[in-house]
């Protein structure tokens, strides 16, 4: 195992290296640079201009750029923001905990719920929950993450006044876990429904397939209770796929905390990227996609190792 | 002369499977109601997009400065947007963009993973471990993230929007592709193919090709409605298509502000549900296409 997790370590190197070249280049083929949405282009067209462009090391070719972005990140160094100054990995550092709090509850949420709602409705198959639940959980996978977003600020903060609007804790006030878990339901139950609906799709085939089996079929004819059969021979089984599949999301979760984050005003790493896009803050993406590549590869890692250990027929080649 | 008979008989019989096929697909499509209601739905919205002037009584760009944010009322059905444009109007005209931009893109993203999909499959070797790794790399990476980082860079006009949906969207179904290749490529008629010396070319686009197509209509299908959720998350960011022109995504970036989401829900409820109703149309008609296509599917 150990030899395993060593491997896909070094795997990861060169996936992180292509991604890294891949948004530098990118990045860098941006209409317009850090100067210009700094400043007034017509004023910094000038000698000013040239000079804090120089400064920046922006008057260097893109690939020396690179080279020389690559070699500081080596040493931990990942720049400072063109925007405000600050070091590049404080920035980030700031908004990785909100980002991990608010998708960490929305993926076990997701995961619990889904698993729960798609056995129950897979054990019921043709009943009215199974039909109802299906219907709802297409629903879910269809309507876009920011509409059940807006319906929930309308519904919950705009008509109903129970839930704050943005942030992630009472402003000004010291910082206490009853107002973060109030400022984090909403969003948080929001993020989660898109996979939470995926996950329920996905448990109920998963668990449908497994009840068919030869199996199931052996548990119970040798006369085990149903729930054994159910617990311990089908559930168990169906729960493998689930975890490729959660693995899979991952990503997707991502990208409806970028979006939950801008309109909850979230202080994580999506709504980082969005403001680091709007200001062209080139360090701060790059940092950005680094760490988000970074933690996504380790995820799915965790996923792996977890894969490994809950399913016996995997011997690893080690 | 009996040989021959023989082999009329199975003529006969290779010509009318697949009439067989279409009708057996026909038949279980049809018991299908959702699908059927999804169905219904995107034709009528497709025809009003298509003929959006016959539809509507306003321009979708008209302002009128006397009517600012009225709310719906008999000359606006829907209401009017911050501007005094007419919202019903939008909602048709943006059907245009949405629609445009889930089947083009669809397409896209389509072709690019069928095509490396087979390709992978079928060569193996250090080329199938290149496409394979790229899929890795592409599908790990959060969409949205590279759709905006993207749309940064080249520029966020409506066809460079539906060509990066599209290119970013063909790891999925190359995965997909090549795991029915894998098997498919082992099949007598392929083996029989090569032996009567058929080229490459010819064995994937006429033998292997057909045989993935049922999945990659379906797959193709609910891509679609994954391309129009990503226009209108990245257009309701704002930094998607730019108003004047209308999306559905575009419409909603003004509830951002708290007074409007609760004051004039007009302008962000049309759109929203506009976006909804299509999106649960589309995946109900993948779901009936994939009840009714696959293969190993028991149902008659």
């Amino acid at each position: 195992m150990q030899q395993y997790i060593i491997r896909r370590l070094l795997v990861s190197i060169p996936v992180l290296l292509v991604i890294s070249m891949m948004t530098y280049g990118f990045a860098n083929l941006v209409p317009g640079d850090p100067v210009s949405a700094m400043a007034d282009p017509e004023l910094m067209t000038g000698a000013g201009g040239d000079a804090l462009r120089e400064r920046l090391g922006l008057n260097q070719p893109v690939h020396i750029r690179y080279v020389i972005w690559l070699r500081e990140v080596l040493t931990g160094n990942f720049g400072y923001s063109y925007h405000s100054g600050e070091p590049v990995l404080k920035v980030i550092g700031r908004a990785v905990l909100p980002t991990v709090e608010l998708t960490s509850v929305a993926l076990v949420m997701s995961v619990v719920l889904g698993t729960v709602f798609g056995v129950v409705a897979a054990l019921r198959q043709y009943s009215l929950y199974d039909y109802a639940l299906s219907v709802a959980a297409l629903f879910g996978v269809s309507i876009p993450t920011f509409f059940f977003a807006l319906l929930a600020l309308y519904l919950f903060v705009a008509v109903w006044g129970l839930f704050p609007s943005h942030g992630m804790s009472q402003a000004g006030a010291e910082f206490s876990l009853v107002s973060n878990l109030h400022h984090l339901a909403l969003p948080a139950v929001v993020l989660s429904l898109d996979s939470m609906a995926g996950n329920t799709r996905y448990a109920r085939t998963a668990m449908l397939e497994v009840m068919q089996s030869d199996y199931v079929r052996t548990a119970r004819a040798k006369g085990l209770p149903e729930f054994a059969v159910i617990g311990r021979h089908a559930f168990q089984n169906a729960l493998l796929p689930l975890i490729t599949v959660t693995t899979l999301r991952l990503p997707f979760l991502f990208s409806g905390a970028l979006i939950i984050e801008f309109m909850f005003a979230w202080p994580g790493m999506g709504r980082l990227s969005v403001e680091a896009i709007y200001l062209r803050d080139y360090t701060l993406l790059m940092g950005l996609t680094m760490i988000i590549t970074a933690l996504v590869l380790g995820a799915n890692l965790l996923a792996d190792v977890l894969y490994a250990y809950a399913d016996p027929r995997i011997r690893v080649r080690g | 002369m009996a040989a021959s008979g023989a082999a009329g008989d199975v003529a006969a019989e290779v010509e009318q499977a697949p009439r067989r096929g279409r009708r057996r697909v026909w038949r279980r499509f049809r018991r299908h109601r959702l699908a059927l209601l999804g169905t219904a739905i995107l034709v009528v919205f497709t025809f009003m997009a298509a003929f959006a002037p016959l539809v509507t009584w306003h321009d979708p760009n008209d302002t009128d400065i006397d009517a600012l944010r009225t709310p719906p009322s008999w000359s606006h059905v829907m209401g009017t947007d911050e501007a005094g444009r007419d919202q019903y109007a939008r909602v048709v005209y943006a059907g245009r963009i949405s629609i445009a931009v889930g089947l083009v893109a669809a397409a896209i993203s389509t072709i690019i993973g069928t095509f490396l999909g087979i390709v992978s499959a079928y060569a193996g070797g250090w080329l199938d471990n290149l496409i394979q790794r790229a899929v890795e790399i592409v599908m790990m990476f959060p969409t949205l993230f590279a759709l905006i980082l993207l749309v940064a860079v080249i520029g966020a006009s409506v066809w460079n929007i539906i060509f990066i949906i599209g290119i970013l969207g063909w790891p999925g179904k190359t995965r997909l592709v090549r795991g029915q290749v894998l098997s498919l490529k082992e099949m007598d008629f392929v083996i029989g193919a090569r032996a009567v010396g058929a080229g490459h070319w010819r064995i994937m686009l006429i033998h292997i090709l057909p045989g993935v197509v049922p999945y990659v209509i379906v797959a193709a299908t609910l891509t679609i409605a994954g391309a129009i959720l990503s226009e209108a998350s990245l257009s309701f960011l704002g930094l998607g298509v730019r108003l004047p022109t209308a999306t559905w995504g575009n419409m909603m970036n003004a509830a951002q502000s708290l007074n409007v989401l609760k004051n004039q829900p007009w302008l962000w409820l049309p759109p929203g549900i506009a976006i909804s109703t299509t999106v649960i149309a589309v995946n109900f008609l993948g779901d009936g296409l994939r009840d009714a296509l696959d293969p190993r599917s028991t149902i008659d």
